[in-house]
């Protein structure tokens, strides 16, 4: 927590990264670990940062959940069953990640995840398990 | 409005049952980065899967695997569960209440098992006694 960008001291607040030359790709912030890619090669000297916001709307790069289209394309499959489906089903069911990605609430007014705030629509769960 | 189990596709539901038995369940997160990674725990038991019957070990597995979060975490997800619908939360009394009388039927059954085979073996002992007076 807290000790990104300073590899030889741990704290739990956040602290200025000194002497910072060199350009930043891209910023991965998880649950319990953080990573901060740098652009060091000459030959990519003009590759532009990685904007997750243009990345987020492309919906190949965000990862799978439960959603009521989904729902609606596997209840409407016949057998045999698409192969597409399938797959998608078998990634999606298998996962906690994808599980706990599901059903969120997207209205910002609900805040976020916490011992009080379980951050899911449960009347959408309901509506569609 | 589809629902998870109005699915016709009989593999396809095979699958996801499957799915959540296998594969799910034995990775369920039990280490706290994040309080939305025990999402899944109040999830989890709102599928048809899970609530349907249809594999009696699922609850069983589920709560063993609840039960080997630390309390903290545990109380996350009780409290979670706890503000939750209330049909939700009784519908997985439901499903625990039978799990218990399928146990407790299991059980009743084993112990009547015992009592048969503990008569049968005594039966043979009466009749390898009989037999060893015979020959002796």
């Amino acid at each position: 927590m807290g000790q990104l960008g300073i590899p030889n001291d741990s704290q739990n607040t956040p602290a200025l990264v000194l002497n910072q030359n060199t350009p930043i790709f891209c910023i991965y912030a998880g649950g319990d670990q953080s990573f901060v890619v740098l652009n060091s090669s000459s030959s990519n000297g003009n590759l532009p940062p990685c904007d997750f916001q243009k990345l987020y709307a492309d919906k190949q790069k965000q990862i799978l959940t439960i959603t009521k289209d989904y729902v609606s394309q596997m209840c409407s499959a016949n057998e045999p069953v698409n192969q597409e489906i399938m797959e998608k089903a078998e990634i999606l069911f298998a996962s906690p990640a994808c599980w706990n990605a599901s059903f969120l609430m997207l209205d910002k007014r609900s805040g976020p995840c916490t011992w009080r705030n379980i951050g899911i629509d449960l009347n959408e769960v309901h509506l569609i398990f | 409005m589809y629902k998870l189990n109005s699915i016709k596709a009989a593999g396809l539901k095979e699958l996801i049952d499957q799915l959540i038995f296998s594969e799910l369940l034995p990775k369920l997160p039990h280490q706290l980065k994040h309080v939305e990674i025990l999402r899944v725990y109040v999830l989890l038991p709102l599928t048809p899967t899970f609530y349907s019957g249809s594999n009696s070990l699922l609850p069983i597995f589920f709560a063993d695997r609840l039960q080997s979060l630390n309390s903290q975490m545990v109380s996350v997800v009780t409290r979670w569960m706890y503000n939750g619908p209330v049909d939700q939360l009784v519908r997985l009394i439901s499903v625990y209440k039978k799990t218990i009388l399928s146990i407790l039927e299991d059980y009743n059954q084993t112990q009547s098992q015992v009592t048969i085979i503990f008569y049968l073996f005594k039966a043979v002992q009466v009749h390898l006694k009989k037999f060893s007076d015979y020959f002796s």
